[in-house]
């Protein structure tokens, strides 16, 4: 299943700036998609608008070929998760109890919930209340209820909004590994990333946005190219052995 | 985990029989009840107390789980402040205006509070949709409009607004006809049954909204319902008893303690626990006036201060330690 995004555009007031602004893309089944660009790209709204959460004032996001706004919200949930870059909880649930919250739309499974609890390497915390976790658990917690959510599902898609961003460089190398196994089993992986490094390494294609505009898309080989960086980020990066890095007084002011 | 909170709702129901039994004892006399006609009027009161404070205590449930705020109870939505403004609108007009006079004290305060649910409905929605935030502030204001109105009734009827007063204060009443309380019942276990067969999305409802969203909650839908089931249990309790503070609050924070956060076990033991709590402040009113230096030898304390005595503070503790959202 692929999600395909036709001249969509959105804006969060009406008449207002568009976030999105006539965006067309289409993320491959089996391939892990990186959403790259400045705060205030449009990074997190695409997200929300491929996940069905939001319904674009014009064109279309679809599921394969089913509208994901216009889905029933149970039937969506079973065949797309999303990973949000604050998790949040309101109750005193524990690690478990939330990750078992992935399986709201599908049957009850204790062997989905171990499994997904095992992958992020939180079976010892199971039992602790999931608001006294750090920032960086709390991000695991919400991939592992993302992976009970499609669980037995070989042909779903995560979609995960800076899924790395509080993790050690243990877990994040732990996450990239979850990600790529979930790909090689033919799921659909999209993920917004602020770290170009790992963008680089983990994501087999990028969408490059600015200001809500699709820049550039393709391999990532293609997309980074120092022009297109220093025109989107404004930053000059070095890709020595293959690290990016901003160059010492490279920005572009 | 689910046997062991089953096991804490049945130490709660053993709670509630204890409660029921002492409420059976005590009144204008200690112990068992040697008339019938006496018999028969604490099992009125003793149903009506179950009724009352399960339909709070569910609402309450609902109400916490929908606005996503710990600190919001059944009154928060300006039901109790429309109900007694309804009642006070009868009582200044009925005498006057023959339109009026046929409405009695019940089906004024039923529709003084639907007409404050139907304003804060109306008014919480954006694009459609019932925003949390924007539902706990409406409720707050309509509250406060219609506190405001109900001082100017009383300013109006003068000596004459004793009776309302009496009525805002909240009270079980031995007399209420078993009609109303059949109805008050019938209620609670709708409202209960509704609540269990929703309580996997209520759960899930703790996410973010758009992780509910995402795991597949209709959030639409079940913010309407719950608002809408919330509402008409407040109502038919405050139908019964007149408005009665804080059983709607305490309860769900004490069930969530004992049972813990899951829905399904969270309402059965918040309306147990809500049950228990009215028929103990009920049992408490009854008693008072039989220690000795008691200033309350010449009439009944209304339930409804002393709930409101014992949950202000209680509601303070909460906020000063939670400030929101609690276990």
């Amino acid at each position: 299943m692929t999600v395909s995004l036709n001249q969509v555009c959105y804006a969060y007031a009406p008449r207002g700036r568009p976030v999105i602004n006539d965006l067309s893309a289409v993320a491959q089944t089996g391939r892990i998609t990186g959403v790259i660009g400045p705060n205030a790209a449009g990074k997190s709204t695409l997200l929300r608008l491929m996940a069905g959460l939001l319904a674009p004032d014009r064109g279309s996001v679809l599921l394969g070929d089913a509208e994901a706004h216009a889905m029933d919200s149970k039937t969506r949930a079973q065949r797309l998760a999303y990973v949000p870059q604050r998790p949040r909880v309101d109750a005193s649930f524990t690690t478990a109890e939330v990750v078992r919250l992935g399986r709201y739309a599908g049957r009850r499974r204790d062997d989905a919930i171990n499994q997904a609890l095992a992958e992020c390497e939180l079976e010892e915390d199971r039992n602790r209340i999931f608001t006294t976790l750090s920032v960086g658990e709390q991000q695991r917690v919400a991939l592992a209820r993302a992976l009970a959510q499609v669980y037995g599902r070989d042909d779903a898609i995560l979609l995960l909004d800076e899924p790395t961003s509080a993790l050690d460089p243990r877990h994040v190398q732990r996450t990239a590994e979850i990600l790529r196994r979930s790909a090689q089993q033919g799921r659909v992986i999209v993920a917004a990333l602020h770290d170009l490094v790992l963008a680089r390494r983990l994501c087999d294609d990028l969408w490059v946005l600015d200001s809500g505009r699709l820049v550039s898309s393709g391999p990532a080989a293609q997309v980074f190219e120092p022009a297109l960086l220093l025109r989107v980020y404004g930053v000059r990066f070095s890709s020595a052995e293959g690290v990016l890095l901003p160059m010492e007084g490279g920005t572009d002011a | 985990m689910r046997s062991r909170s089953g096991g804490r709702i049945a130490a709660l129901a053993v709670l509630l029989v204890a409660c029921m039994l002492l409420r059976f004892l005590v009144g204008y006399r200690i112990g068992w009840p040697m008339d019938a006609t006496v018999r028969a009027l604490r099992l009125a009161s003793i149903a009506a107390a179950i009724g009352v404070g399960a339909n709070l205590a569910i609402s309450g449930v609902m109400l916490q789980s929908l606005l996503r705020n710990a600190l919001a109870s059944p009154y928060i939505l300006g039901l109790a402040a429309g109900a007694a403004l309804g009642v006070g609108a009868v009582q200044l007009l009925g005498p006057r205006l023959d339109a009026v006079a046929w409405l009695t004290q019940p089906v004024a305060a039923a529709a003084g509070s639907l007409l404050a649910l139907l304003l804060v409905y109306r008014l919480s929605l954006r694009r459609g949709f019932i925003d949390p935030m924007t539902m706990l502030l409406v409720g707050v204001m309509i509250s406060v409009i219609a506190s405001a109105l109900l001082m100017l009734i009383q300013f109006l009827m003068g000596p004459n607004a004793d009776q309302l007063l009496r009525w805002m204060m909240g009270r079980i009443a031995p007399e209420t006809p078993w009609s109303i309380l059949a109805v008050c019942g019938l209620a609670a276990a709708a409202g209960l049954a509704l609540g269990l067969r929703w309580s996997a999305a209520l759960d899930a409802a703790a996410l973010s909204d758009d992780e509910a969203a995402s795991v597949g909650v209709n959030l639409p839908a079940l913010r309407l319902s719950m608002f809408a089931i919330a509402g008409v249990l407040t109502a038919v309790a405050v139908l019964v008893a007149g408005p009665i503070g804080f059983v709607g609050l305490i309860a769900p924070h004490a069930a969530r303690l004992v049972i813990g956060p899951a829905h399904s076990g969270l309402l059965v033991g918040a309306a147990v626990l809500g049950a228990s709590l009215l028929l103990a402040a009920d049992s408490a009113v009854q008693i008072l006036p039989h220690i000795p230096w008691s200033p309350l030898q010449r009439g009944l304390l209304p339930v409804g201060i002393l709930t409101s005595a014992i949950g202000g503070p209680v509601f303070i503790c909460l906020l000063r330690r939670h400030g929101g959202w609690s276990s």
